[in-house]
């Protein structure tokens, strides 16, 4: 079984956490392609996390279907072993743990696990995926500071090179730019941009900033209450209608005077005037 | 000091293990030499490498007489090698346990271990059975008997829940370790003639080791600890967290079972040979994280050689302290080990120590 995988197929997926609960993902349908980078975008509590979750078996599930495609053969996700997963997708979790006194290098090389036989040395093979995923996104001089020493963007710029020193095909990141500044998240996206364009890698990342979304992803998935509510293109959406209906909240569409591209905001309805004019200069 | 600390860091894993090592030969002949009756180095030296299958021929200790033989080979060498072997297997346990829980408190004993070998041997020793096997005493087989029964309990009442969590395992392990202590004071209630005997052997000591029990403790030992060192690397993703090493494609509920059952018949050995011996199993991992950082390919067996060196010398402090009054050896470990770890959480909040 190789390691390509061209489609996951998600249908009426539902997932509760115990027979009490409320469902977190009441009814999910989706089809996700391989060659596209999907932004997933929803309010908080709306599944996004436990929908991603569930693509890499971290959940179990209670009802539906989630089945991976490859070469036309249909496989339901229960009946792929771990290892088999590893080789396919790669992960990038909302928190990692950072107090760990690892170093750089032993981390990044952490993402050849799945390639690995036990006992055995990281091989040529392996030396030269680790530095060519930590060149990639620009941590090679990192590679002997310790973990917990580094500043947030610095160490997700190093989890992302251990996703790519996975070597997958597809690599899923749950919110890998929430807690980073503009210039920061800029940056992150561009190289999840060119690992689509240049290692033909499909993406899937869970985002909160639409236009930081819209300026990257080639797909979209719209999620509200445990279900998709929109999948498809910007245009499709990206509207005023669903962002209303999701966020519960009312936007602005602005055109940009100098380039053909829309920016989306929430509309502020704030009536207090502050001493100083907080208008900006 | 500074500089060969940094060193330490810096050397291969192999160079350094060869360091350890050799630390602890001649920890052991210093150890070996120690006591009432006096040896030089040197002729503790001579005495251990005349037995040596080969080189023994070249080595002439004849001239030191058939009295220290018997003093250095009946005696003082399972008793030494006991306390090498126990420290070794306490620490590098610690360290497996501080990983798999992710806990910088977790010790040997966590799980209950201790709890249900001392329960195990207070049954022994109140109802007087007799009965041995591969050296050990009934007290032995009660407590290891003991050690691994509550593992399997702790692990089995933690399953019923679904998914075994770090969290679970260690709420029950503490719960029932809770319940036997109190289940022996007791017992100890009802037979107070017993009371110092039980005691003292919770205290934990290598007084009445012998070479049978070095050869039970060697092939636990041997079996647990090359089970965990194989797990190294996995324990090193496991230590990111649960989900990372699951998309790395480790089975994360098969290797904390395997780590939890290697290490359960390493303590249980330990246990079974030497009482309750406290500190090291929690201590020593952190020296050696302090210096050597959280990598486990070097954290473990780097730990099972510093535990071997720390408990040797303890031993000779426990027998030479007070001469010709032995002092039980968890008392020293305890002593040393309690101000030591004062100091490392005082350093935690420069962020250097005491992450699992």
């Amino acid at each position: 079984m190789g390691n390509n995988l061209d489609k996951i197929q998600i249908n009426g997926l539902v997932w509760q956490p115990d027979k009490n609960a409320e469902p977190v993902l009441s009814d999910v349908n989706a089809m996700l392609h391989s060659g596209s980078f999907y932004g997933i975008l929803g309010p908080n509590g709306a599944g996004k996390s436990s929908f991603v979750r569930q693509l890499l078996r971290l959940q179990m599930r209670n009802s539906g279907e989630l089945a991976f495609e490859q070469n036309g053969i249909k496989k339901d996700i229960n009946s792929i072993t771990r290892e088999q997963l590893a080789g396919m997708i790669s992960f990038l979790p909302q928190s990692i743990v950072s107090d760990v006194d690892f170093t750089v290098y032993d981390v990044v090389a952490m993402g050849r696990e799945p390639h690995r036989k036990r006992f055995t040395p990281l091989n040529r093979e392996d030396r030269d995926k680790i530095e060519e995923a930590m060149k990639f996104t620009n941590c090679y001089h990192l590679k002997d500071r310790r973990i917990q020493f580094l500043s947030g963007g610095e160490r997700q710029r190093v989890m992302i090179a251990r996703t790519i020193a996975q070597d997958t095909p597809w690599i899923i990141l749950d919110e890998p730019v929430s807690s980073l500044d503009m210039k920061h998240q800029y940056d992150v996206m561009l190289v999840l941009e060119r690992l689509r364009t240049e290692k033909e890698k499909t993406i899937i990342a869970i985002l909160h900033d639409i236009n930081l979304a819209s300026a990257f992803c080639s797909r979209f998935i719209l999620m509200k209450e445990g279900s998709v509510y929109a999948a498809g293109p910007a245009k499709e959406v990206l509207t005023r209608q669903n962002l209303k209906e999701v966020y519960d909240m009312e936007f602005d569409f602005i055109k940009s005077p100098e380039h053909d591209r829309i920016y989306i905001t929430a509309k502020y309805k704030t009536d207090i005037r502050r001493n100083n004019s907080n208008e900006i200069k | 000091m500074q500089s060969i600390l940094h060193k330490f860091r810096r050397q291969s894993v192999k160079f350094n293990i060869i360091i350890l090592s050799a630390v602890l030969l001649a920890v052991i002949i210093f150890s070996v030499s120690v006591g009432s009756a006096k040896l030089s180095f040197a002729e503790s030296l001579k005495l251990a490498a005349a037995k040596l299958p080969f080189a023994g021929r070249f080595v002439d200790s004849a001239y030191l007489g058939t009295k220290y033989e018997t003093i250095v080979w009946k005696v003082r060498m399972p008793r030494t090698l006991t306390a090498a072997l126990v420290g070794a297997s306490l620490s590098l346990v610690g360290a497996a346990f501080q990983g798999i829980f992710r806990n910088p408190l977790a010790d040997p004993h966590i799980l209950g271990v201790s709890s249900g070998a001392a329960f195990g041997a207070t049954l022994a020793m109140l109802t007087g059975a007799g009965a041995g096997f591969m050296g050990l005493g009934t007290v032995g087989i009660f407590a290891f008997a003991g050690a691994l029964a509550v593992v399997f309990l702790v692990y089995s009442i933690s399953k019923i829940s679904g998914e075994i969590s770090a969290t679970s395992m260690l709420l029950t392990g503490t719960a029932i370790s809770t319940f036997l202590s109190a289940l022996i004071s007791l017992l100890m209630t009802f037979h107070n003639d017993q009371i110092e005997k039980v005691y003292m052997w919770t205290m934990g000591s290598f007084s009445s080791a012998a070479w049978g029990k070095v050869g039970f403790l060697t092939l636990f030992a041997a079996i647990g600890a090359g089970i965990l060192l194989m797990y190294a690397r996995k324990l090193n993703l496991i230590l990111m967290g649960d989900d990372d090493a699951k998309c790395l494609g480790i089975d994360v509920d098969r290797t904390r079972r395997h780590i939890i059952a290697a290490a359960s018949i390493l303590v249980g050995a330990s246990v079974a040979v030497s009482g309750v011996i406290g500190f090291a199993g929690l201590m020593i991992p952190h020296c050696i994280r302090l210096v050597a950082g959280a990598d486990n390919k070097k954290l473990m067996p780097y730990s099972f050689l510093l535990g071997a060196i720390f408990m040797t010398l303890c031993d000779v402090a426990a027998r030479t302290v007070a001469a010709p009054t032995e002092i039980p050896v968890g008392i020293i470990t305890a002593m040393f080990g309690a101000p030591y770890f004062i100091f490392l959480v005082l350093r935690r909040r420069k962020g250097i120590v005491l992450q699992p």
